[in-house]
């Protein structure tokens, strides 16, 4: 019951954005560690096909939702019709897109073979943390509508 | 994400090394005379990066930085002739470590900008934490 309500919202994909922007920092942090390695490679997680992905999740869960609402009221909408929303979820956001690989070689790469550049480094940094921080802020007001819900006071 | 913390501490340890490293380098720049060899006095020490692959596969997720410190016997030593020196040899040169501080400083430089710039991604990691924390309050 409870966990088809909390599946019924965006906070499985909220979930996915945030765990995606961890990981990214992790290799982020890595890259500005490395920032001085000869031979080093700048890394990235593959960002464009998380995006994809994300919006492939919330189309499905627009597609979802039509039928659903007009089937029963009582009826809480989920990701999947049949599958649980863990496989659906799976399906969508395989474990590839959260591997980091070696990122197109966009900048100039230096005499030591490290094609560095702080700024776009920092930058990307930058968005991630707040995409990070959009993800959970909405995470915390769903949840937060969802306590108003339970305790029955605005 | 605690990770992130580790691959940005390991940075900064390596580059306080090479920090330290040429702290040394500098301080023994006019030092003529090794009381045990009693020949070159000192021999410029340079620290290595090498991305830390062995403890992480690489498509895990983010690669610390490993360094190690090595003796740079290759520059040549500094020669000036000045024949009362005490150190000096027969033709009245004296022999001075292969430090040219020109070359230390720039690399204290860019120590030092590398430092910070892995404080500041330390900190937006720090940041990011926090943030996953408020989801519990």
């Amino acid at each position: 019951m409870l966990e088809q309500i909390l599946n019924s919202n965006s906070l499985p994909m909220l979930e996915k954005m945030a765990a995606f922007a961890e990981r990214r920092q992790d290799v982020l942090a890595g890259n500005i560690a490395n920032i001085d390695t000869p031979g080093y490679k700048m890394r990235d997680l593959p960002v464009n096909e998380f995006q994809q992905a994300l919006r492939e999740a919330v189309q499905l869960k627009d597609h979802l939702s039509e039928p659903a609402a007009q089937r029963s009221l009582g009826m809480p909408i989920t990701l999947g019709e049949n599958q649980s929303v863990e496989t659906q979820l799976e399906r969508l956001f395989p474990k590839s897109l959260f591997q980091a690989q070696e990122a197109s070689p966009q900048n100039l790469t230096f005499q030591d073979a490290n094609n560095r550049s702080m700024e776009s480094q920092v930058m990307q940094m930058t968005k991630n943390s707040l995409m990070q921080q959009f993800a959970v802020q909405v995470m915390m007001s769903q949840l937060n509508q969802l306590m108003t819900v339970i305790s029955e006071r605005p | 994400m605690l990770k992130g913390i580790d691959i940005s501490t390991s940075a900064l340890v390596a580059q306080r090394q090479r920090m330290n490293t040429i702290a040394g380098n500098i301080a023994s720049v006019n030092v003529s005379h090794d009381p045990n060899s009693g020949e070159v006095p000192f021999f410029r020490r340079i620290v290595t990066f090498q991305a830390d692959t062995e403890s992480v596969s690489l498509e895990q997720s983010g690669v610390g930085v490993k360094y190690k410190v090595e003796i740079d016997t290759d520059t040549e030593l500094r020669k000036t002739y000045s024949p009362g020196h005490p150190h000096a040899d027969q033709d009245g040169n004296v022999t001075y470590p292969n430090v040219d501080v020109v070359t230390e400083f720039v690399n204290a430089l860019e120590a030092g900008r590398a430092y910070e710039a892995n404080i500041s991604a330390l900190d937006i990691t720090k940041e990011m934490f926090n943030t996953s924390l408020r989801i519990l309050a």
